[in-house]
């Protein structure tokens, strides 16, 4: 490991919330390309079946988080307050999200047909889903937390199954605006 | 009947865990008859889906969403009986109704993969908690100042606009249709009698002529005028009733 990458990795240990690579790169005082690389290094390096300890790299940042192959020795040390339920309509509008964000409201109420504010903000509240404001849309925009990641077991968004499919689909893009502006008459 | 025991058992369900929208309950009645996504097959489930909000109580949230499918399925059936009958703007927006549910369906199947993920292998991090007291007293943000909060309040009314808006045109509408009740009041009360043809001619838009007509309704409803046709065909006229010979 170079020694970025090892400084960078101390970083992250004592870090108190996800770290975005900027702000990496400014605590340890190198460009943000620099990090960014060393980022990546240690992603090689520890996301596999040898490492106690893996990087979630989500919206928020990059985190450390244990190896999920461990999920079951840790998690009762861990001891973390997860209420595991999730209602069906809860289940859909993550999904949505997960796969399609950040997605504005307007685009998750198009997929799903029906008014999402009470299970958006439940989601929020849940620290499953993140809001910010979208500087272009003027408008707030919603992606998973990195908590959500770890709960699914996910390194980066890019693991979820199909992913490719249902997030660069143009089918999907072109429909979505289509619905938008229909919606809007 | 099958289908609609199905129904009712599911609702149950539902209620336990609240509604999942219009559009699962579409997938859910197609997929009980084992019908494709097609806009034959939406037309087929129009009365279940009607029933199914006439007897149980759609959230006030979300009956509009129910209602805005429902109108394009009525659509869509109108159209199997009869095919002649093509409105453009509905006709894309019922086309689109089988695209979207099709899509839908598309998430509900990857949320059953989340679902199998989830919490299944968790990955844990160092509980994030420093305990550090933060002294009480105004402590405000550095990046609080005058020119922030404008900016903010700026991006606020910003957001607004849409609404602001929408409450004007539905206001101006329902001035308009009063408006055009007192206009045709004090018409009809002016001369003997008004024909309906004339009512439609004087009105400007397509709007206008069904706030005319709905505002005759109205004025029909209250007794203030009365209508009269001598054979099919012929003109309505309409007269004004004195509210004294009453």
């Amino acid at each position: 490991m170079t020694s970025l990458a090892a400084k960078i990795e101390a970083v992250l240990f004592v870090a108190t919330k996800p770290m975005t690579v900027k702000q990496l790169a400014n605590v340890c005082n190198v460009v943000v390309d620099d990090a960014a690389g060393a980022v990546e290094e240690i992603t090689a390096l520890r996301n596999g079946d040898s490492s106690g300890v893996h990087l979630v790299e989500g919206e928020e940042g990059v985190m450390l988080v244990t190896n999920p192959a461990f999920a079951e020795t840790v998690a009762n040390l861990a001891k973390e307050d997860i209420e595991p339920e999730l209602t069906r309509p809860s289940l859909e509008t993550l999904t949505i999200v997960a796969y399609r964000g950040p997605i504005t409201k307007p685009e998750i109420e198009t997929i799903r047909g029906v008014n999402c504010s009470l299970i958006l903000r439940n989601l929020m509240m849940r620290g499953l889903v993140d809001e910010r404001e979208d500087v272009i849309k003027l408008q707030p925009v919603y992606n998973l937390t990195n908590d959500a990641m770890r709960y699914l077991g996910l390194h980066t968004v890019q693991e979820l199954p199909d992913y490719a499919e249902l997030h660069g689909n143009a089918k999907i893009d072109k429909l979505l605006a289509a619905l938008a502006s229909t919606d809007a008459v | 009947m099958v289908g609609y025991v199905t129904i009712s058992d599911m609702s149950f369900a539902v209620e336990q865990e609240g509604f999942s929208g219009p559009l699962a309950l579409l997938l859910e009645l197609i997929g009980e008859q084992k019908l494709e996504i097609t806009k034959v097959s939406l037309a087929k489930v129009a009365d279940e889906f009607l029933k199914y909000i006439d007897e149980h109580d759609v959230p006030s949230d979300e009956l509009a969403d129910f209602l805005l499918v429902a109108s394009r399925l009525i659509y869509l059936k109108s159209r199997e009986l009869m095919p002649y009958l093509k409105i453009d703007e509905e006709d894309a927006a019922a086309a689109k109704l089988e695209d979207q549910l099709r899509l839908y369906q598309e998430f509900v199947a990857a949320a059953a993969k989340l679902e199998e993920r989830y919490l299944v292998h968790a990955m844990y991090r160092r509980p994030f908690v420093r305990q550090r007291s933060i002294p009480a007293g105004f402590v405000p943000a550095k990046n609080v100042s005058t020119a922030s909060l404008l900016e903010a309040f700026r991006v606020v009314l910003k957001r607004l606009e849409p609404f602001f808006a929408l409450q004007e045109t539905s206001m101006e509408r329902t001035k308009s249709v009063e408006e055009r009740m007192d206009e045709l009041k004090t018409a009809i009360a002016s001369r003997a009698n008004l024909r309906f043809r004339d009512v439609i001619t004087s009105a400007g838009s397509k709007v206008e002529i069904v706030v005319s007509f709905l505002a005759l309704l109205e004025l029909l409803r209250r007794k203030h005028i009365t209508a009269t046709q001598e054979h099919h065909e012929a003109d309505i006229v309409l007269q004004h009733v004195d509210p004294e010979s009453v």
